[in-house]
């Protein structure tokens, strides 16, 4: 314990000494994490939203006006991918829709006509067969369009794997860089140190109790880069969240409302921001501590 | 104990350092290694302190065997023993009593053991009323006693000076020997190396002289101090 505090405060010091490297690193690896972390909350919102459309496996089946309801019922139940199907009126469709945009009466006020055509709302057993679904539907006499979800999961999948690509991208490359910078501050450290390190060698220290300022150095600031992007992505998503459910009324209206609320995940967050950040700065030391330890 | 058994050794630039060297020195002698630039002391202290290896023969020293001694028991032998340098080596940032209380840190000795030795060590080079001065603010004998300090803080069984009166006033040098003796009286065995030849004369006992990396004089010389 005494050996540690000692070594512990050996290590906070060299991050004072060397603020500006201390400082960059600490700047690189604040953005770093921060842009893997974003990009990995899009990914699981992605996933959430997926999973939820999922569930609502229905499809709108719109009308024209005149069209033979009875019939195209009959039609739709007789289809073997068809489970269920729910009849909505223009007037209850249109009730839908206020409910919808609650804050945005004015879209609303004034209407000539009702826009909203008669609806069924079909429900089908196998999601993977949506596509043909929709074909045959499209073809009844009567129907004037067909909605299926799968245009907007679809959407959503196209954003997930592009930010997987890009999560994956950034992790590389920005790990990459953070070790490097990292790396680069403890070669500082070391150089302004070696003579320091020259006696512990002669005097009998061990190679871990020489190298372990420097990992607590790294590590130290990794740490604290993990808490700063930690605020930042706070303050970036809760900021857009609340933008788009308060502002814009939007996540109801697009099936979003089971996105990620912030709170309920802020503490893995940190926990892998922080283990991130201190893991990379630890990595970074090993990479420029070994040459000053040759026996 | 330090013994060497048939030594050499060879550098690639196709240098001898060191020829056929068979040297032992018993626990508790005070010994005079000297020699021209380039008659091997160098390298024989690099043998001792196992920063170096022999092409050929073997070396033990504190009962460790340096020549295939394994990395990891490498700094618990150099425990064993006190460097003193001709530029000192002191850590500027820390103080008189941090510079030899650094030792004892490094090598994982306690609190307790750190505020009791420092102290006595410091008293016993005369700087006891200097432990809170940084290196700036002393003198050349000062910070060689720091670092003779330093080095014996951890009790070493055999300490190595490594021409220690020579970035001194020549006066002081002689200071330092006899506080090296002094030590060596506790039971340390000691070895310095130096080209002051009056030093030598002047102290006498036990002297090894090297000569193109081969042992020429190896004896006891009685000194004027013997005489005083």
């Amino acid at each position: 314990m005494n050996n540690f505090s000692y070594l512990l405060k050996q290590g906070l010091s060299s991050v004072w000494k060397n603020r500006f490297m201390s400082f960059a690193s600490f700047c690189i690896l604040t953005v770093s994490l921060l842009l893997v972390g974003l990009s990995a909350f899009v990914m699981l919102d992605c996933g959430i939203i997926l999973d939820s459309v999922s569930d609502k496996n229905e499809i709108s089946v719109y009308m024209e006006d005149d069209a033979d309801l009875e019939h195209i019922k009959d039609v739709l139940k007789s289809n073997t991918l068809v489970t269920n199907v729910r009849y909505i009126s223009p007037e209850e469709g249109l009730q839908s829709m206020k409910e919808q945009y609650k804050d945005q009466t004015e879209l609303f006020e004034n209407l000539p006509y009702n826009p909203v055509p008669p609806t069924y709302m079909v429900t089908i057993n196998d999601l993977d067969k949506i596509d043909m679904a929709v074909k045959q539907f499209e073809v009844i006499g009567g129907v004037y369009k067909v909605n299926a979800p799968l245009d907007f999961a679809g959407f959503i999948e196209d954003i997930r794997n592009t930010f997987t690509i890009i999560g994956i991208a950034l992790i590389i490359s920005l790990g990459t860089v953070c070790i490097i910078i990292i790396a680069n501050t403890t070669r500082l450290s070391v150089f302004a140190r070696r003579k320091e390190i020259a006696i512990m060698r002669i005097v009998g220290a061990t190679n871990s109790f020489i190298r372990t300022p420097f990992f607590i150095e790294g590590m130290f600031i990794g740490l604290v880069s993990g808490l700063m992007s930690f605020i930042l992505t706070k303050f970036i998503y809760e900021g857009v969240y609340t933008l788009f459910s308060e502002k814009l009324g939007m996540w109801s209206a697009l099936g979003m409302d089971n996105i990620l609320k912030f709170s309920d995940v802020a503490l893995i967050t940190v926990l892998v921001y922080c283990l991130a950040g201190a893991t990379l700065g630890a990595i970074g030391t090993v990479f420029s501590t070994g040459k000053h330890l040759k026996i | 104990m330090v013994e060497l058994k048939n030594v050499s050794v060879h550098y690639k630039e196709g240098v001898d350092a060191l020829n056929n060297v068979n040297l032992r020195i018993e626990d508790g002698e005070f010994v005079f290694i000297v020699g021209d630039s380039g008659a091997g002391k160098s390298t024989l202290l690099k043998l001792i302190t196992r920063e170096a290896v022999p092409t050929q023969g073997r070396v033990f020293v504190n009962g460790y065997n340096l020549t295939n001694i394994k990395k990891k028991k490498i700094p618990y032998f150099r425990r064993s023993i006190g460097m003193i340098f001709q530029d000192f080596r002191l850590i500027p940032d820390l103080n008189v009593y941090d510079n030899v209380a650094f030792v004892m840190r490094v090598t994982g000795q306690t609190k307790r053991d750190i505020r009791h030795r420092v102290p006595y060590v410091l008293n016993l080079v005369k700087l006891a009323d200097r432990a809170k001065a940084y290196p700036d603010k002393l003198s050349g004998g000062e910070m060689q006693r720091v670092a003779i300090a330093r080095a014996f803080a951890s009790d070493p069984g055999l300490i190595i000076a490594d021409e220690p009166t020579a970035n001194i006033d020549p006066a002081l040098s002689y200071d330092i020997v006899k506080l090296l003796k002094e030590i060596n009286k506790c039971g340390t065995t000691v070895i310095m190396v130096t080209h002051e030849h009056s030093l030598v004369e002047y102290f006498g006992g036990r002297i090894i002289s090297l000569k193109s990396g081969e042992v020429v004089f190896d004896d006891y010389v009685g000194g004027a101090a013997d005489d005083e």
